[in-house]
């Protein structure tokens, strides 16, 4: 965490969610602001500049997909959006159209807290440039493009390799099927679903990650995938 | 005129040139035949003239066996009374003879021309019970009111020859067309009851209940018809009031069955959600109320506790809402290849805590973790199934998860070792809010989640069976899924 406390906008309606994100956010050392409604808490994010937004898709003034869209105009900030359970296409749209990270209601704080954290630590950078990245036993040399788990280095094919570089340097934060798809294979293989699941099978494999109970690539059912480093 | 049904046109006297013409030609055809027989004494000749009277009378009718027997008269006189070729008669016994002809053949003529008369009238009855019988046939064959109406409308405007319709009555009494003949234009609704002459209105009705009005439209009946049309009208209304009572009573039986399935709805939503709410405000108000009496793993134990309830709460609302989602039966599936382990592994995270009592094993063949499905349904459906599983299963138990491919399909079971489903139970199950409250655990729980399995099952175009456990022990809850045509493998690069 920086050394000043990191600002956090919080759009939603819902007085007593509003309550429990406040009272939990702030006990974990940041900054609050809040706002009940999209025109009000997109003129919010312009005069109080946070470093994260945290944006429920069902607000009684405008639809949270137009604030998205709108938000996306003029600014970079990192959003995490409240979603429902029962419709896994409205994820996959707010990812889209440029929310970065997504937790479905009800949520439990420490899902939430462990995204907030994702996203400011993505929004820092850093990590972007740094020549090596380490979750668990696995290690991930950038520059020699090389893979150990537990200290053995062991062999990934070319689009395993490219796989798993896209998702650790967006560890935490989910990844939709098509950012994949367009990363590992490039535009034009929207459909190819199939494979994506191949490898990711393949990848998950040789990282010794069991796929009844992955540690490290994580399903968001419907959506895409998360790295969990922690 | 009459002219109904497909009787022959009969005649009517001083209607028909046709028949005085064929009167005549047979009278024509005596006189040639007595010809034949001359030299044979007068009296005979006049027997074959008689006959052609009553052959007339027998075809024709009255009147035109009163024309053949003058014409006979005239012919037999002026051919075959002596002198001949003259009008005039001399001999007593040629006037006798004529006299007597004239009257034979007036009474004969009569009494044949009335035999036909009988013969016509017994062919008319005919046709017409066979008429009515067949239209009441056709009624006792339908079951719908409005086709009822609708082949009134027909048979009535194919006899009359004109448009037909019927009128009913709304709740207001107004009327409303209900049926007409589709080939004719309609009449107009505000017509009915107009003293219009060319409109024939006949009541549609049983002496229980009137129901409206079958109006033809442009004519005005001749009595027999009327009779008709009113005798098919009245057949077609005791038909119609009892397609009425059929489809009455078929509302009915919806509507208990809808009102049953609310209720059980209605019990089960209240029991379902009251128990984990109770839970939640119990556990929440001890913590806020005993905040200082109570222990560390107390507090620890409650604050879990609320946790569990309320996604447990949580479940059944998305229960619910996918059923209505199912209920619907329009919910079309978006599919995407998906991996069974992530399947599994997505329900056994979201059932984390409820299984912490149990051994889960899971055991999925690497052949069978590809399938062409809709993740988020196979994984409530896979949450649904061990949550069930949980329910029935002693403490400590096994819960098995296990996947294997049979024949393009994917076989997925959850294995419990509960107390077992008996076999005439095995099917019911599945049905919406069965409730099988023989848990070893005493837990009553709904049979929603069961029934929503089945449903994503068939949506899956799968099936969703139990079947006992392993060694016979337990439940096993058996799904088969098309697998998907799996496209072709990726080439290597390595």
């Amino acid at each position: 965490m920086s050394e000043e406390k990191a600002k956090i906008l919080i759009i939603e309606d819902e007085a007593e969610i509003r309550r429990f994100l406040r009272i939990s956010l702030e006990a974990h050392g940041y900054s609050v602001v809040e706002s009940r409604l999209g025109e009000e808490g997109l003129a919010l994010c312009a005069k109080e500049n946070p470093d994260v937004m945290v944006l429920d898709l069902g607000l009684p003034d405008v639809d949270g997909q137009d604030v998205l869209v709108r938000l996306r105009e003029w600014s970079k900030v990192p959003v995490v959006v409240l979603s429902v359970r029962s419709d896994e296409q409205e994820k996959v749209t707010a990812l889209d159209a440029g929310a970065n990270d997504y937790v479905t209601k009800p949520f439990g704080i420490s899902e939430l807290l462990a995204r907030i954290r994702a996203l400011l630590r993505g929004a820092h950078a850093e990590r972007e440039s740094l020549p090596q990245f380490s979750a668990g036993d696995i290690t991930i040399d950038y520059v020699a493009r090389t893979v150990s788990v537990g200290g053995k280095p062991i062999h990934l094919s070319r689009k395993e390799y490219k796989l798993l570089q896209l998702l650790s340097r967006h560890a935490g934060q989910v990844l939709t099927h098509q950012q994949i798809l367009d990363h590992v294979w490039g535009q034009g293989h929207r459909e190819d679903t199939h494979y994506l699941r191949v490898l990711v099978g393949h990848l998950r494999q040789k990282l010794g990650d069991p796929p009844s109970a992955p540690k490290h690539i994580v399903t968001e059912q419907g959506v895409g995938y998360r790295f969990v480093a922690e | 005129m009459l002219r109904w049904l497909s009787l022959p046109p009969p005649v009517i006297a001083g209607a028909n040139a046709r028949a005085y013409g064929m009167s005549g030609l047979i009278v024509v055809a005596a006189t040639l035949a007595c010809f034949l027989l001359n030299g044979l004494p007068s009296a005979n000749l006049a027997l074959v003239f008689l006959m052609s009277v009553i052959f007339s009378a027998a075809l024709f009718g009255t009147g035109p066996a009163i024309a053949a027997s003058i014409l006979s008269v005239f012919s037999f006189n002026y051919f075959f009374t002596a002198p001949q070729f003259t009008l005039r008669v001399d001999s007593r016994e040629d006037i006798a003879t004529l006299l007597l002809f004239l009257l034979i053949a007036a009474v004969t003529g009569n009494l044949a021309a009335r035999m036909r008369g009988a013969i016509e009238q017994t062919n008319h009855a005919l046709e017409r019970t066979s008429s009515l019988y067949q239209f009441s046939r056709a009624m006792n064959a339908s079951s719908n009111s409005q086709e009822i109406l609708r082949t009134l409308t027909k048979r009535a405007a194919d006899l009359c020859d004109a448009p037909a319709a019927i009128f009913t009555r709304d709740a207001s009494e107004a009327p409303v067309l209900a049926a007409w003949e589709r080939d004719r234009p309609g009449p107009q609704a505000g017509r009915v009851g107009d003293e219009s002459p060319v409109q024939t209105v006949v009541e549609f009705g049983t002496p229980r209940q009137r129901f409206g009005q079958l109006v033809v439209e442009g004519v005005t009946l001749k009595e027999e018809r009327l009779e008709l049309v009113a005798a098919l009208t009245e057949l077609a209304a005791l038909a119609y009031e009892r397609a009425r009572l059929a489809d009455d009573l078929e509302q009915a039986q919806v509507a208990a069955e809808t009102e049953r399935l609310r209720s059980a709805l209605l019990s089960s939503v209240s029991h379902d959600l009251r128990t984990p709410l109770a839970s939640i405000i119990g556990g929440a108000s001890s913590l806020l109320d005993l905040e200082h009496s109570l222990d560390e793993r107390a507090r620890r134990e409650l604050q879990t506790g609320i946790l569990i309830e309320a996604e447990k709460l949580n479940r059944y609302i998305q229960n619910l809402l996918d059923m209505t989602r199912f209920g619907r039966g329009d919910i079309v599936l978006k599919r995407d290849w998906v991996d069974l382990s992530d399947v599994v592994s997505g329900a056994l995270a979201r059932l984390q805590r409820d299984l912490s009592a149990f051994r889960v094993a899971v055991d999925l063949q690497p052949d069978a973790t590809l399938i062409y499905a809709n993740g988020a349904f196979l994984e409530q459906m896979v949450v649904n199934l061990l949550d069930n599983a949980a329910r029935y299963s002693p403490a400590g138990g096994v819960i098995t998860i296990a996947g294997r491919r049979q024949e393009g399909a994917i076989i997925l079971e959850v294995i419990d070792e509960g107390a077992g489903v008996p076999e005439s139970e095995r099917e019911r199950i599945f049905n919406m809010f069965y409730s099988a409250d023989k848990g070893d655990r005493g837990a009553k729980g709904i049979g929603l989640g069961l029934a929503i399995c089945r449903a994503i099952a068939n949506a899956h175009k799968g099936s969703i069976a139990a079947i006992p456990g392993l060694a016979g022990r337990g439940t096993c809850m058996q799904v088969t899924l098309p697998a998907g045509e799996a496209p072709p493998e990726e080439a290597s690069d390595e």
